[in-house]
């Protein structure tokens, strides 16, 4: 038994190594000292952002906007794991860490995006209109189109996609096509 | 075929080009007049549409209201997550989502609304917020009643979102929830005043005013009716047709009509497509401008063929007569060229070929009328046959040629010596008569002794020779015992044969039977 406490120690000390490497990922992604991460404006690139900006077409909407015509992918989008993001983040205690944000919320660091649980609750979670972009220009239209990453565009919106599942976070999806495709439906899979 | 072609050839020339212009005349009144009526249909196709969409719109006014717009109008800041305002029944009027509208909304809280008022289960309560999840959305929600003393005129729906309540802090909660009910309760006061107003508004306003009011307004519209599926009108801009069965047979049958001296273009569609209810449209619409158009096109029309027909036959007219006037210029030419024919042959035939004195058939005919006239008349008439000496003798001498110079020199000689009224002509051979009218035997001798002397006189002078020529000349005159001029003939033959007796060279005559020599002394008693 004398014999097994080191194996029992050093097993311990293995099992709890992905813990520790967990918080590695979460410590080293509240260590970064860069500007806290804002998809639309990595993917579209500065310029590209900032004009679409600046055409002041772009503002946010919230899913119960898109619920209105999109009925049954505001209630799939519901029950999908992004529709829980804020809670996560609140949850492991960083709900107001900057760095988190942009990937927990919907357009952060976008003019006119999410802000704080405060000043505009109803941007929390990562919704439509996180991963399209602002959706003003498109309920205007009332046709398709008008998102700076719409389906009309799947490169940008595949990038859209990689900015949060990136190497650090990128447990979300093995595969990353299936996973993508599965997202072209009302109902990914119901995964929580 | 080819011979009728050539005889009618103007004719149908000409009624070939009437039939032309006339077709394209008419040809021309029916494409404009087809065009005149497109473009009245098309202008009554969209005062159609126009009408059609006025007319549902203002049956969906009075059936939903604008609330969406009255809602968003009124919300302030308030985020709404569900509106819905079921009528009476608890049918859906107006929604968020369209799908929901004319139906039964399915709702436990409805529900029980609808079976009792006031409190009727311990959850849903009219009047009073609940909290429920909704879309998998935690929501706060309230049934309101739309009434005004007794009566009701619909339930509100109404669902605001509280989710973002989990992110404020429990001891603010409370007052963040209570402001937002005191908020959504004054929106819905508002709502409710403002649907009762509207409803009060259009139960005032009613279909057949609007219908004025829009024939009214819209330009060109003469007459607007609703007619049921039995085709009775139940609605119209002109009130005396309510309950008229007659008109839309008009609408089927005819595509104008004339009301009240004017003219009108004859629509009938169904009143909402979509909607298959069997109403229908019967639209009159202001045609006295197309009529119009379309008499002028047809008069056009009518004056030209008319005109093409009066060109026609003035040039067909024109044409024949100048024909007719060239065909008669013709004859009277034909005529004139057969009266100089004629005449030529007459005077050939009378003529000799030599001489160009009369020949002896008509000298003889001349003879018996003048013998007939001096019968008739008791005139005298005297014949005097003068025959050229040894002319066998001239012929053998000078030869024929010169014979003939002789003949014709003689003859124009005896021509130019005697008076108009005596006649000569050319017997035969050597021998010519010379017929004396209302002349006495003297005188006849006389003028007798004169031609002998012409001929006597000078030589007939031909290619150089002269030719002497001397001619013995036997008179004789009418008297009772001759019975035809060959009597009197036959006495100036003997007088002549007697003259050749004598020497030649003279005249002899016979008097009372009697052949004497005549000299210029010689003093005849007749």
């Amino acid at each position: 038994m004398l014999r097994l406490r080191p194996i029992i120690a050093v097993l311990l000390l293995l099992l709890s190594l992905p813990l520790v490497a967990e918080d590695g990922r979460i410590s080293a992604q509240l260590a970064e000292t860069t500007e806290p991460l804002v998809p639309l404006k990595q993917v579209l690139g500065e310029k590209t952002f900032n004009e679409a900006m600046a055409t002041g077409k772009y503002s946010f909407a919230t899913n119960f906007k898109c619920r209105l015509c999109h009925r049954d992918f505001f209630v799939g989008r519901k029950k999908d794991a992004h529709d829980h993001t804020f809670a996560k983040v609140v949850e492991a205690g960083h709900g107001e860490a900057q760095q988190c944000m942009g990937c927990h919320t919907t357009g952060f660091g976008v003019p006119g995006g999410f802000e704080s649980p405060v000043t505009t609750p109803k941007l929390a979670n990562v919704q439509c209109e996180g991963c399209h972009g602002p959706g003003s220009e498109h309920i205007r239209r009332n046709a398709r189109g008008g998102f700076l990453a719409g389906t009309d565009r799947p490169e940008v919106l595949k990038q859209m996609c990689l900015t949060c599942h990136n190497e650090r976070w990128n447990r979300a999806f093995d595969n990353f096509q299936q996973a993508y495709d599965s997202y072209k439906t009302a109902k990914p899979g119901d995964e929580k | 075929m080819v011979e009728f072609l050539r005889r009618y050839n103007l004719s149908l020339q000409l009624g070939f080009l009437i039939i032309a212009l006339c077709s394209f005349s008419y040809y021309n009144y029916i494409s404009q007049k087809s065009l005149f009526l497109k473009q009245l249909q098309n202008d009554s196709s969209d005062l159609l549409q126009s009408v059609r969409s006025s007319i549902v719109k203002f049956n969906s006014i009075e059936r939903t209201l604008s609330i969406s717009s009255l809602v968003s109008n009124m919300s302030f800041k308030l985020e709404i997550f569900e509106f819905r305002y079921l009528d009476s029944e608890g049918v859906v009027v107006n929604s968020m989502f369209e799908d929901e509208v004319g139906k039964p909304y399915d709702h436990p809280g409805i529900e029980l609304a609808l079976k009792q008022d006031g409190e009727f289960s311990e959850y849903y309560s009219m009047g009073q917020y609940y909290v429920e999840e909704r879309d998998l959305t935690k929501v706060m929600a309230i049934t309101f009643p739309v009434q005004e003393g007794e009566r009701r005129y619909g339930i509100i729906d109404l669902a605001v979102d509280i989710g973002e309540f989990d992110y404020i802090p429990d001891a603010s909660r409370d007052a963040v929830m209570s402001r937002l009910q005191k908020d959504t309760t004054n929106l819905l006061n508002a709502i409710a005043g403002s649907i009762v107003s509207r409803v009060k508004v259009f139960e005032t306003l009613d279909l057949p005013d609007f219908l004025s009011a829009l024939v009214a307004q819209t330009g060109g519209t003469r007459e607007v009716s609703l007619a049921d599926e039995n085709g009775v009108i139940y609605s119209s801009s002109r009130k005396e047709l309510y309950g008229d069965k007659e008109s839309i047979v008009q609408f089927r049958s005819q595509r104008f009509r004339q009301h009240d001296g004017k003219h009108e273009y004859l629509m009938m569609v169904p009143l909402n497509p979509e909607e298959s209810t069997g109403d229908v449209m019967l639209l009159a619409i202001d045609a006295d401008h197309y009529v119009d158009n379309e008499r002028k096109l047809r008069f056009t029309s009518i004056a030209t063929s008319l005109l093409a027909i009066i060109v026609s036959v003035t040039i067909a007219y024109a044409i024949y007569s100048i024909n007719l006037r060239r065909a008669r210029e013709e004859n009277i030419r034909l005529e004139k060229m057969v009266e100089e024919r004629t005449d030529e042959l007459r005077r050939i035939s009378q003529t000799d070929k030599l001489t160009g004195l009369a020949n002896r058939s008509y000298l003889e005919e001349h003879l018996e009328i003048e013998f007939k006239r001096s019968l008739r008349y008791q005139l005298p008439l005297t014949l005097a046959v003068v025959d050229l000496d040894h002319f066998k003798r001239v012929n053998d001498t000078f030869g024929h040629l010169a014979g003939d110079a002789v003949l014709r020199e003689i003859g124009a000689r005896l021509r130019a010596e005697l008076r108009e009224t005596d006649f000569v002509g050319r017997f035969g051979g050597e021998e010519f008569v010379v017929i004396f009218i209302n002349t006495s035997l003297e005188g006849s001798l006389k003028l007798a002794e004169l031609l002998r002397r012409m001929v006597e006189v000078s030589p007939v002078h031909f290619e150089g020779q002269d030719i002497p020529v001397t001619a013995s000349i036997g008179v004789a005159i009418r008297n009772s015992a001759h019975e035809g001029y060959k009597e009197i003939f036959a006495d100036a033959d003997q007088a002549l044969y007697q003259a050749k007796e004598q020497g030649r060279n003279c005249i002899c005559y016979v008097n009372d039977g009697e052949v004497l020599r005549y000299h210029s002394k010689t003093v005849i008693d007749d």
